[in-house]
Order: C-alpha cells, then structure tokens, then sequence
C-alpha cells in the first residue's frame, strides 16, 4: 500500500521510484494506488480517519457525543462529563470542529458546541466506503 | 451459556460497541468484516496488526477505546496500559474462570 | 378547549380529557416518585398521536434515557431518527443566559417541528439564578414555550414534604404554572405506595381525588383513589372514623 518516494528521484516518465514503480504518465504510482477521484476521496477519508482518532481524548468525544448526539454544552460542560479538565480538550475540540463532526453556536460569550447530525452521518459514511474499498 | 461463549460475546460487544461509537454503523460493519472480533480472543497481536493495516494511525486510540469498554463490562482497571489489548484479554479469560471455575481451556 | 392527552388513561380523566393545549404544567415530587417516566410517556403518547416533542435535561445525559427508556418499551433513539422527538441535555447555565432558550432549542424545533416539551428539571436553573431573578426567569421560560406553541411539561424536584404547601418550596412556580400535578410516596400499612392529585387546573374542571399509581414495565398505571383514608398529603395517612369504628364494632360483636 504505501509508496516508495524520496526526495531525491526523477520523475521522467521511464525511470523507476523504486525498484518496483514506475511513472510512465498513466500508471500507478504503487502496487495498490491510483489518481483515479476514488481514491481521492478515499485519501481524504483516510486522513479524516487518522485525525477523528488522533488522540485518546478525541476518541471519547466521539463516543460522547455519539451516545448523546442531543448534548450541547461549553468546553467546561463537556470536559467534566468525561472527566477532563478543558484545558485537555481544547485542541481535540477544535480539530472535530474544523472537521465538521462537531458544530459551535454562540450563546452570550460562551462558546456551545454539538454534533452535526448531518455532517458527522457523511463523515461516517465516507469512512465506511474507504475502509470497504481496501484490500486485505 | 459456555464460558468460551460468554467472553465472545462479551468481547464482540465491546469491539462492535466501541467502533461504533467513534466511526459510526457503516465503518463498524465494514471493519468487523476484516477485522474478525474473534480473533481479538485468539490473538490479540494479530487482531492488532490486521487493524493496522487497514486504519492505520487511528489504531491506538481505537484499541484504547475497546480496552476501556472491556474493562468497564469487566468491572476492571486494565493491569498494564490503557491500550493493552493482550493484558485485557488475559484478564476477560481469567474472570472467566472465576466465574465458573474449572481449568483453563487457553 | 383543546386537549393534550398523556395518554395515561386514568390521568386524562382525572384532567378532563387531558392537559390544556398549550398551558404550562408543572409536576412536581420528590426524586423516585416517577416525574421523568411520566414526561417521557407524554412525549412517547404524543408521538403516537402525530405530535413530535423535545426532552430537554440539565443533569442525566440522553444515553441514559435511551437506556431507561427501553425498559419500558419506548425507542427513544428510533423516534429521533425518524425527527418525531429531539432528547437534548446541556447545562443550565446555558439555558438562563441571554438568548439562551431560544440558541439551544432553535434547530431542535425546526428539525421536528415539536409541538410537546418535557424540561428536566426546572430545579436545577435555581442552581443558577438569584432567587430574586429566578421567577422571573421561569416567567421568561414559560412565556418562549408558549409562544412557540409548545405544550410543556416542567418537572420540579419538589421535597419530601410533609405538612408544608407545595408553593413555599417551589419559587413561585406554582403560581405561574397552568396546572399543577403532584406526586409522592405514602406510607400505609409499612409499605410505601405512591399518590398523584392534581392541585391546580386554570380554566378546566379536574378530579380533587387523590390516586393510586404505579410505575409498570409499560409505564405509569393509574390505580383506585385511596378510598377512607385521610391525611395522605401527610405521607403518612389513618383510616377515617367510619372505618375504625366499623373494626371496633365488628371486634366487640364477636367477643
């Protein structure tokens, strides 16, 4: 699955990346990969996945606010219901809203965060087609 | 029920539970499918690395999560970390035992 | 009138046929007595009856109550899906600031276009507001839901009181309530049961009796009033006169 590219290889359409790739302007790049728009969006999904579960403490907001997809609470709120101080969620908090899983609205000067119903059912569902299109 | 089938469904269950909570329906059904809940039970280093072949860097915090569900079903600290799966599956089988008592059949 | 049923049989009786559509009840007992079984079977009745609705809770998160609900049957996660019912939770504080109503319930709204909520409970904003400011802001409450045509059913953790009126402990609420149903637990013969009786109805007839409930794996189940007892208010009742005297009576006939 994973490429084999240094920094310091041609990229001329007959010369190898490595002993088993070549760049000839239509081919794989590796074994299992192409530039087809599948695999684009299976790319983005990949990543998608890698930063949802980046850290521990992400991995329980999701299961937080899946189990409870009608919580809407400030940092402070959320961070005491799975036992963090906010200062520890913060960043977490803020890489699931840049995803869209999660939704921020503003009540006075205080930040209220949500699940995305919508956006977080299309987050799932593209991650469940790209972990489907692997191979074994 | 048999002790072997109450640790598979209690390890089906936390696997199946805690993808779910954290990539939704769709992603359970498609992982479980490479990645046989069973095989946590029979080997957790091969459950482990076939995981990592398909999610890659979101591996950790996902075995983190099946070995807080697991401990939680067990009512147990996990012994050496939070994401020891093979440490957690020592301890499903052994509470296992208590509970019916009799020899290992692992 | 216009009538929103609980769908408890016996209840809707008691009520004349149900809740006055859009009025502001409040339900007030002392934790056990089965207030959140009694707002979520208003919010499964009218479901069943083509009205969508929206828990609101400040302290038990909604996996809970999906885990509670299913016990009687209801599938509260299934009727979200199906944009009949909302089970929001967030804190209270939240919920008193300014604009803070109507931020927290607005997308729920539109989404299911709710025309039943249960607030669970009403208690816990006296945890953040000044006494003094707190009427006003359950003014402020009960004003938005009716504007938005909601009718609501406002739980209150009332005490387990004994001699005292509901209205010394409850911040003024049930003076701006439409209706007011109380609920608690009676001691007769060393077991503990439970009474309803509906104090306040603005507008309609109601039933004075106090009754029996019960809380069954299909919910709350109305039984009969408690026939010659008196002072169950108290929690603690005694049999009237007549019935004492018959015993005695009976007693000294057979010796």
């Amino acid at each position: 699955m994973e490429e084999a590219r240094s920094g310091d290889q041609n990229l001329s359409g007959d010369q190898n990346l490595s002993g088993d790739q070549n760049l000839s302007g239509d081919q794989n790049l590796s074994g299992d990969q192409n530039l087809s728009g599948d695999q684009n969006l299976s790319g983005v999904a990949e990543s998608t996945l890698t930063m949802l579960l980046s850290s521990k403490e992400k991995g329980e907001l999701l299961l937080l606010f899946h189990r409870n997809p009608g919580l809407m609470d400030d940092i402070e709120g959320i961070a005491r219901r799975i036992g963090r101080s906010s200062s520890a969620i913060q960043s977490d908090l803020d890489d699931l809203v840049s995803i869209g899983v999660l939704g921020t609205v503003r009540i006075g000067s205080t930040n209220v965060v949500y699940l995305d119903r919508a956006k977080d059912k299309e987050v799932q569902d593209s991650i469940g087609e790209h972990i489907r299109s692997m191979r074994k | 029920m048999s002790r072997e089938e109450k640790l598979r469904e209690l390890v089906r269950a936390s696997v199946t539970e805690s993808i779910r909570g954290a990539l939704g329906d769709s992603a359970m059904k498609a992982l479980t499918y490479y990645v046989q809940p069973d095989l946590l039970i029979s080997s957790p280093r091969e459950f482990h690395q076939t995981l990592e072949k398909i999610i890659k860097d979101a591996t950790p915090t996902l075995e983190y999560l099946i070995v807080k569900d697991l401990s939680e079903r067990l009512g147990v600290q996990p012994r050496l970390g939070a994401s020891d799966l093979e440490g957690i599956i020592q301890m499903a089988k052994e509470a296992m035992l208590d509970g019916y008592g009799g020899s290992s059949e692992w | 009138m216009s009538r929103v049923a609980t769908g408890i049989e016996e209840l809707d009786r008691m009520l004349n046929g149900g809740f006055v559509r859009g009025d502001a009840v409040l339900v007030a007992g002392s934790s056990g007595t089965g207030k959140t079984t009694l707002g979520l079977q208003y919010l499964v009745n009218g479901i069943a009856k083509g009205e969508s609705g929206i828990y609101l809770s400040f302290e038990v998160l909604p996996d809970q109550l999906y885990r509670d609900a299913k016990n009687f049957g209801w599938d509260l996660r299934k009727m979200e899906e199906e944009n009949k019912l909302r089970v929001l939770c967030t804190s209270p504080n939240l919920f008193v600031e300014n604009s803070g109503t109507e931020v927290l319930l607005e997308r729920a709204i539109a989404e299911v276009n709710p025309r039943r909520i249960v607030v669970d409970s009403i208690s816990h904003i006296s945890m953040y507001v000044e006494d003094d400011d707190l009427r006003k802001e359950l003014y402020r409450t009960l004003m938005f839901f009716k504007t938005k045509r909601l009718s609501s059913l406002l739980l209150w953790e009332a005490p387990q009181f004994t001699k005292e009126s509901i209205a010394i402990s409850d911040a003024g609420m049930s003076f701006l309530a439409d209706t007011v149903v109380l609920m608690k637990f009676v001691e007769i013969d060393s077991t503990i049961r439970q009474a309803i009786v509906i104090l306040k109805m603005r507008g309609s007839k109601h039933e004075k009796h106090l009754r029996e409930y019960e809380i069954t794996s299909n919910g709350i189940v109305m039984k009969e009033t408690f026939g010659q007892l008196e002072g169950i208010m108290t929690g603690s009742p005694t049999r009237a006169p007549s019935d004492k005297f018959l015993e005695l009576f009976a007693k000294a006939g057979k010796s």
